[in-house]
């Protein structure tokens, strides 16, 4: 283990800091690497193991089962079990994804300062500011051609003939190998990971970051917060004890948006707050297959290198790139016997796409009481579905272009496979949730910024109303969720706010 | 959780009928399949794993609801079976569709995730697939 990051199963965890973040993803090594650097102890406490890059696997199962919360079973329920991924490891969900990189659009920050009374916390110079730190330590670039993918190609292709604007899409790595595997974890170190960039850099200025400390409780003096309660988890001596750790200036929540927000329901913090847990949203998405006639051998490259965008403003829909692993590839082939083998048989000319939507519908999160994990409800909307399935025609109509011979809507009810002129069976696809299969990824909204106490949970420089020096730094406190990938929007303004705690 | 062995010996059938032997050039043939879904099923929380449960249940016993035949999955012909499994798959109830789709999850987990398949189909690193080599020759 690096210097600086400690098994809490083996070692017990430190007791005083200046500030204690309760998280190690985005927003939680966002916030360690800045007040770290200003001076401040700082200690972070993670959930979940410290996995070093060789001890990554490639099948997707056990990827699953060691990184990811719940072993990747976790869903939110409506009508349909929509799977939530998160991992549950140091470095969070920047362990797992596919370091995409967008700055949040304008439009999104003028409407939070119009609508949330966020003039004044987020502030556009200062994140501006954030973004060009980040990108430039965390190695930002667009996909090179060196790891792009004959998906990233057609997509391209495609986009360009159906006038959809487009590009390579930018990331956070350094080096990078082209495996395919991000995720399942870096296996070489490339992507730039909180575990390999933010929280390194935050050691090197002194911080302890702890795997295997479950945070259970805020501690609080009068109405001030001055420290945590929890459980070490993992296998060591110490696993299984409580610890309780004080913090001096600040304790910072940045443990996502299905656990902050019930951190402080366990807490007994804000239960009086009509939006604490609640307008939980997401980007759902749906994949889309295109079979060529020309290897696309999705499993080498970058794991996502290409963007369609240009229907982010009308439909509310983004189509991307995105290599899976071929068990799970195949698990959403349709047919049996067969038909079923000859489709395996293609799975190396095969390009899939992602559609995913800004979607409209809010949902809620609590805190199971019986079974001491999380509930999650959330049910798209008609107007989702119905803005999902022209956002796959789209997407099916520039697979064609891009020279697709079939594509595989996976939607029940339409054909398994469709040529170029069933387009139109898209207009027929259903509108509720149980037609597709979906997985939420990109959450916001449970501690929500405001300036009003009743309906936000958070100020707008992210300090819970009515409690003093207890922050949320995650995209719990996104009022509206963004449209596109949220990891830098959560770094930057992690950043901007830390910054501010450690000046006052 | 774990399996019992009259649910791996079932599992192992079900999910030979969705990934039989000879698939993917036979790359999946040396794999017990049962066995690896029991390990997974082990590991998998409880109300995940009890989805794959009832599914193998409902599966077995579908014959005589499907086929109106006095037989378990396991003793009826594989085109009986595969059409079984394309019925449950095309159910108008959600429920028994994601079930479906579970079980099929569960043998693509099981039998793709070895060495053999990924050197197969050329992918992470585990060198340039067989249809790659033929189509660039």
């Amino acid at each position: 283990m690096s210097a600086g990051f400690h098994d809490a199963a083996e070692n017990g965890i430190a007791v005083d800091a200046d500030v204690i973040i309760v998280g190690s993803g985005a927003g939680g090594g966002a916030a360690a690497r800045t007040l770290a650097d200003a001076g401040l102890s700082v200690l972070v406490l993670e959930e979940g193991p410290y996995l070093p890059s060789a001890s990554l696997g490639y099948k997707t199962f056990d990827s699953l089962h060691a990184l990811m919360r719940n072993g990747g079973q976790q869903a939110a329920f409506g009508k349909a079990a929509v799977p939530v991924v998160q991992a549950c490891v140091v470095g969070g969900t920047t362990f797992v994804n596919s370091a995409i990189i967008w700055r949040l659009p304008e439009k999104v920050l003028a409407k939070w300062h119009a609508e949330h009374g966020l003039a004044d916390g987020f502030r556009a110079n200062e994140l501006d500011d954030a973004y060009a730190l980040i990108e430039k330590d965390m190695f930002v670039r667009p996909v090179t051609d060196s790891v792009a993918t004959g998906s990233d190609r057609k997509l391209a292709l495609g986009a360009e003939r159906a006038g959809i604007e487009h590009r390579a899409i930018h990331r956070n790595e350094k080096d990078c190998k082209g495996s395919g595997r991000c995720l399942h974890g870096c296996h070489n170190d490339a992507k730039q990971s909180t575990t390999i960039n933010y929280l390194r850099r935050a050691t090197e200025s002194g911080a302890q970051v702890f795997s295997h400390a479950r945070v259970e409780r805020i501690l609080r003096e009068g109405s001030k917060a001055v420290g945590v309660t929890g459980t070490i988890r993992g296998k060591g001596p110490q696993a299984g004890k409580p610890f309780r750790a004080h913090a001096k200036r600040a304790v910072i929540i940045a443990a996502s948006v299905i656990q902050s927000p019930n951190l402080l329901r366990r807490s007994r913090i804000g239960l009086d707050n009509s939006a604490l847990g609640n307008h939980f949203m997401a980007h759902p998405g749906t994949s889309l297959v295109g079979l060529y006639s020309e290897p696309m051998n999705p499993w080498s490259g970058a794991s996502q290198g290409y963007e369609a965008y240009g229907l982010r403003d009308t439909l509310g829909v983004k189509i991307e790139t995105i290599n899976v692993p071929p068990e799970v590839a195949a698990s959403r082939l349709p047919g049996f016997g067969e038909k079923y083998l000859s489709m395996l048989d293609r799975l190396p000319y095969m390009a899939i796409w992602s559609v995913a939507l800004k979607s409209e519908a809010e949902g809620n999160v609590r805190p199971s009481w019986l079974l001491g994990g999380d509930i999650i409800r959330y049910e798209m909307t008609s107007g989702d579905f119905e803005r999902m399935r022209q956002g796959l025609k789209r997407a099916a109509e520039m697979h064609f272009l891009a020279g697709a011979t079939a594509v595989l809507p996976g939607v029940h009810g339409l054909p398994g496979t469709i040529t170029a002129d069933q387009l139109s069976v898209f207009d027929s696809a259903p509108l509720d949730g149980t037609g597709y299969g979906i997985i939420a990824t990109h959450l916001f909204g449970t501690c929500r910024a405001g300036t009003d106490p009743k309906h936000s949970v958070v100020d707008a420089h992210l300090q819970v109303h009515g409690t003093p020096n207890l922050y949320v730094m995650d995209a719990s406190v996104f009022p509206t969720n963004t449209g596109v990938n949220p990891q830098h929007s959560i770094m930057a303004i992690s950043t901007m706010a830390s910054r501010r705690l450690a000046s006052a | 959780m774990k399996f019992s062995r009259t649910e791996q010996r079932r599992a192992d059938c079900i999910s030979r009928v969705i990934l039989p032997k000879g698939a993917l050039g036979g790359t999946t043939d040396d794999c017990d399949l049962g066995a690896e879904i029991g390990r997974q099923f082990s590991l998998t929380p409880w109300w995940s794993a009890i989805i794959t449960r009832i599914g193998i249940f409902v599966v077995w016993y579908s014959p005589l609801f499907l086929l109106r035949k006095l037989r378990t999955f396991g003793g009826i012909a594989v085109a009986d079976q595969q059409s079984i499994l394309e019925r449950l798959a095309h159910s108008p109830n959600y429920w028994v569709r994601e079930m479906s789709m579970i079980l099929k999850m569960n043998a693509c987990n099981a039998g793709m995730s070895g060495e053999a398949v990924m050197r197969y189909l050329g992918a992470y690193d585990f060198g340039q697939s067989v249809q790659l080599k033929r189509s660039r020759s």
